[in-house]
């Protein structure tokens, strides 16, 4: 499914026209990234728990200079699945 | 982390920040998850635009081991959710360490490596500079036809075999010198020069002695030895061979080394033809260096004297000038 029909798809069901649709989700997706910028965590019930967490400089390889190198501290997003999808999903072989 | 928002914070505060209805995002988020949730059953990957993707990966049963126990169990094929943000939020959630950047660590073996590099140019270069600095102390002087040092054969060698020289130019034998004529002693100056020049003498040739020492002992410079050459010319057959017990003439200079008149460098210049001469009698190959000099000092004189054109062609080409030190 590619954005243009998710938003389609989600218009839909909302009754809504897509573009508010997408208004509204580019809206929610910019005040999460605030949120975890602001080191805060939220949760999307259904979906998961997100956070971010920081994660120490550490010594890695790299295979484009074939050497090891000293890659710099970055904060990654962290995700927890919620329990029911977990559940819904796991045992489920998906072939795409 | 500070804590976790809850879904009534989260959606109160896009609310906020949109301008939309707390119930019209609740719902749309709410729809939202539940569509992920169905393209994930179905599709195996969904998205979230503006937050990122969500797919299923499959994990094979495998026997693993209770932790606890370290009993073996068998853990069932099962799915894990994997999610991956998008590019734009992790660089936003990274602005702060975008200056950052990945730097090579210096490894032992690499640096072995780089100082072995290292090991081996600074041998290139010591070797080079030994090479320079050998080639500026025995540095050619082909054109000057020097005479090798052991020329004349010592007094009891003189009825012995003829010996070899070790002349760069000409390594030709000593012819045996006769014996029959008396030495002769050295001298008193016979033509004082003047007070500024350097006075003749002459000189009985003794063991060892040869024309380039003989005129750094005169002229103060070996390079005018052809002058002494020419001096003695019919004594001399071969100007790198000199015959013990022969008395020569070492001619005056009316000016020094490095401050000739005109009248020295004229008679410099002849005596280097008459070398290049000799040379060329006894097809020795520093012939035309010497007719390079003489050609350097006097150009035009040289070039009058009916010389052999190749020779002279072969000195104009020859590179540098000469030095007189």
């Amino acid at each position: 499914m590619t954005q243009t029909e998710w938003f389609q798809t989600l218009a839909q069901r909302l009754d809504v026209t897509p573009e508010e649709v997408k208004r509204l989700i580019q809206g929610s997706a910019q005040v999460m990234k605030t949120v975890l910028d602001e080191d805060w965590g939220f949760t999307l019930p259904g979906l998961g728990t997100f956070h971010a967490a920081v994660h120490p400089s550490r010594k890695g390889y790299s295979p484009r200079l074939r050497r090891h190198v000293m890659l710099p501290t970055r904060r990654v997003v962290g995700y927890h699945p919620s329990a029911p999808l977990r559940t819904a999903l796991k045992f489920k072989r998906v072939t795409p | 982390m500070k804590g976790k928002l809850t879904f009534l914070d989260l959606v109160s505060r896009i609310a906020g920040e949109t301008g939309q209805p707390a119930q019209r995002v609740h719902d749309c988020l709410t729809e939202a998850v539940r569509l992920n949730e169905e393209e994930l059953s179905n599709a195996g990957r969904s998205a979230f635009p503006g937050l990122g993707h969500f797919s299923l990966k499959w994990h094979e049963a495998r026997t693993g081991h209770n932790p606890r126990t370290g009993e073996a169990m068998a853990i069932p094929a099962h799915n894990l959710i994997h999610f991956s943000p998008e590019a734009p939020l992790r660089t936003f959630i990274n602005r702060r360490y975008s200056r950052l950047k990945a730097k090579p660590i210096k490894e032992k073996g690499a640096s072995d490596r780089a100082s072995g590099l290292r090991r081996v140019h600074w041998a290139w270069l010591v070797g080079l500079l030994l090479l320079v600095l050998l080639l500026l102390v025995f540095r050619p002087r082909t054109w000057m036809g020097r005479p090798a040092p052991p020329v004349a054969p010592s007094q009891t060698e003189e009825a012995a075999e003829p010996v070899a020289l070790t002349a760069e130019e000409s390594p030709t034998t000593v012819e045996p010198v006769a014996t029959t004529e008396a030495p002769v002693e050295e001298a008193e100056p016979v033509a004082p020069a003047p007070a500024a020049g350097i006075a003749s003498a002459q000189h009985t040739v003794g063991s060892g002695d040869n024309l380039w020492s003989l005129a750094l002992a005169h002229f103060g410079g070996s390079a005018y030895w052809p002058l002494i050459y020419q001096a003695n010319a019919p004594l001399l057959d071969d100007p790198d061979l000199l015959p013990v017990g022969v008395s020569l003439q070492l001619p005056a200079l009316e000016g020094r080394p490095l401050a000739l008149t005109e009248s020295d460098v004229d008679r410099l210049a002849q005596a280097h033809v008459a070398v290049y001469r000799a040379y060329r009698r006894l097809e020795n190959s520093a012939a035309v260096g010497h007719l390079w000099v003489a050609w350097h000092l006097r150009s035009g004189w040289v070039e009058g004297q009916g010389l052999d054109a190749a020779d002279l062609a072969r000195a104009r080409r020859m590179p540098g000038k000469p030095e007189l030190d």
